[in-house]
């Protein structure tokens, strides 16, 4: 008999796991891919970047390779939701009332941004960013928008600043916290940062909230009101406060979410038969010996394939140490391993490039971020991906000092 | 045999350190050139098929190079593209080491 394999969620990280199994399964396989987007899987990287720059459309972010093949192989309900699913029963419902029933389930979710809840966050022009529809419409936005007030200085926010920029809007960021990405790297990058971009014409508001965003008498978008009293114009407002794992459906079905849908090193949940990868789960990482969750395009990527490896019959685990990276301007922002276990820091100036390490409490090295020109940081950050895979306690003076660590 | 290939000096071997990579820039284009461990030579174009990064600047384990911007690697020897985001192989180009000169044939 066949086995049937049902994906939800044909983002990067499902449409990966479909795609692999399409160029590996036999026949009797059957792939069933279920995305409540009406596109093929694509990568969102370039949408804050090319896409908002009008320089790529969606074809140059397909996942899949563009010859068919996948398509031929995989049942895809593009633009279907996945309403439930039943873990005893082992069947899924759609939202127009299919029932598919599964040998293996994959979920494959993703995140979902996070909204103002502010008076005004619904009001026409102002937008978040996650899906290709979105960067096409901010685009559009662009185009015609001269203010632009961006909410929340993390990555995303910053490249959609940087995007702005160089299509002559006048940027403004605004911060809740003290500093840029304060919860994500160590203030020196964060200033580093910062730096570039206010190079570039970006100004910053940090500190400060947004209460209120006041519209004109005929709902056009106005004036920003901040915490700190001032009052920002503006007519475009992209809103980048941080994404949660989507995990509403696993919760719903009785599965074992916390923080994401927990998962093993192999990437099965709490249900038999249904795996989980990407954006979406938190896993026990065995470099870690901890749960992680990573949003990242690599770790979907390395997701996918151990979810795949596994349908189809060979047994595997995830112990990739998670690398995340950002474009900002000519410069390159990477972070390899968990910054946020770590406990104290060890910094390595080279030449305008600044190189962080994360030691845990031991001395370990558990992360590295980096700032900088890939020419610097690019062979930093894949030595130190090396040692933290292999639980190195590095010594101190040799990474101030920019040496090699192996 | 006569050798018809169009052999263009290109850098010492000196240049290039054991298990590592040198870029040579030739004619406004960059190559990257590699050196194993057991001194077999390889060169490659050094321009990441992704999206734009030298790769000489990158990460050498073995017969891999990782490219410094996004992680994908290739296969040095063969330019095959081996983990997304790469996708396109690197174009290679023959190699061969004389009088204590790498040689390539960039035609
Ligand atoms: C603008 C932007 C820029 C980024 N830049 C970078 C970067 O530079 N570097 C980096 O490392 N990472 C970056 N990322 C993060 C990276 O894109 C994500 O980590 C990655 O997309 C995660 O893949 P995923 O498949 O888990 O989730 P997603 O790609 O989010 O896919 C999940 C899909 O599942 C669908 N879905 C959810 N629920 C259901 C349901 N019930 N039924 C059907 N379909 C459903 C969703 O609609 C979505 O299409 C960026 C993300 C964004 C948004
Ligand atoms: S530029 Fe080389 S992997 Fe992206």
């Amino acid at each position: 008999m066949s086995e049937r394999i049902v994906i939800i969620g044909a983002g990067q990280s499902g449409g990966r796991v479909a795609q692999i199994l399409a160029s590996n399964a036999d026949t009797n396989m059957s792939i069933t891919l279920i995305g409540s987007e009406p596109h093929r899987p694509y990568n969102r990287p370039p949408l804050s970047k090319g896409v908002l720059l009008g320089k790529s459309g969606l074809d140059d972010c397909l996942v899949w390779p563009q010859d068919g093949s996948v398509e031929s192989r995989v049942m895809f309900h593009a633009g279907r939701r996945a309403k439930s699913f039943d873990a005893r029963q082992q069947s899924v419902e759609l939202d127009n009332g299919t029932v598919l029933e599964y040998d293996k389930l994959v979920l494959a979710t993703g995140s979902r941004v996070r909204h103002l809840s502010v008076p005004g966050a619904g009001a026409e022009g102002v937008y978040t960013l996650r899906t290709f529809d979105d960067a096409e419409r901010i685009a559009r936005q662009f185009r015609t928008g001269k203010r632009l007030l961006v909410v929340g200085g993390g990555f995303v926010g910053l490249e959609i600043a940087a995007a702005a920029r160089a299509r002559g809007l006048e940027t403004v960021v605004v911060e809740a916290t003290h500093r840029l990405l304060s919860r994500i790297v160590p203030e020196e990058v964060g200033a580093a940062l910062a730096r570039y971009h206010e190079e570039a014409g970006v100004s910053f508001r940090v500190g400060s909230m947004v209460e209120e965003l006041v519209t004109t008498s005929s709902r056009k978008p106005n004036a920003a009101v901040l915490s700190n009293g001032e009052t920002l114009p503006y007519d475009l407002a992209v809103v980048g406060v941080g994404v949660t794992a989507d995990t509403a459906l696993a919760k719903a079905a009785g599965l074992d979410v916390q923080v994401g849908i927990r998962a093993d090193s192999s990437l099965r949940t709490s249900a038999p038969n249904v795996f989980a990868c990407g954006d979406a789960v938190s896993f026990w990482h065995p470099v870690f010996e901890r749960h992680v969750r990573v949003e990242a395009w690599h770790n979907a990527e390395d997701h996918a394939r151990v979810v795949a490896d596994q349908l189809l019959g060979r047994p595997a685990v995830c112990n990739t140490v998670p690398f995340f990276w950002s474009d900002q301007y000519d410069r390159s922002m990477q972070i390899v391993g968990i910054p946020h276990f770590g406990s104290e820091l060890v910094s390595c100036t080279l030449n305008d490039a600044k190189i962080l390490y994360h030691l845990d409490a031991y001395g370990v090295l558990v992360a590295a971020t980096a700032l900088g020109h890939d020419r610097v940081i690019g062979r930093k950050i894949s030595e130190a991906r090396r040692l933290i895979m292999r639980k190195v306690k590095p010594d101190p003076h040799l990474m101030k000092q920019g040496r090699s660590l192996l | 045999m006569s050798d018809t290939k169009n052999w263009i000096k290109a850098l010492d071997t000196t240049k290039v350190a054991r298990g590592d990579v040198a870029r040579w820039d030739h004619d406004g284009r960059s190559y990257a050139i590699f050196r194993t461990d057991s001194d077999a030579f390889y060169a490659t174009d050094d321009i990441c098929t992704h999206e734009y990064a030298h790769i000489s600047d990158g990460y050498v384990e073995g017969t891999t190079i990782e490219c410094p911007r996004h992680a994908g690697c290739f296969d040095f020897r063969t330019g095959q593209a081996l983990n997304p985001p790469v996708c396109v192989n690197l174009r290679t180009f023959p190699v061969k080491v004389e009088d204590g000169a790498i040689y390539i044939d960039i035609a």
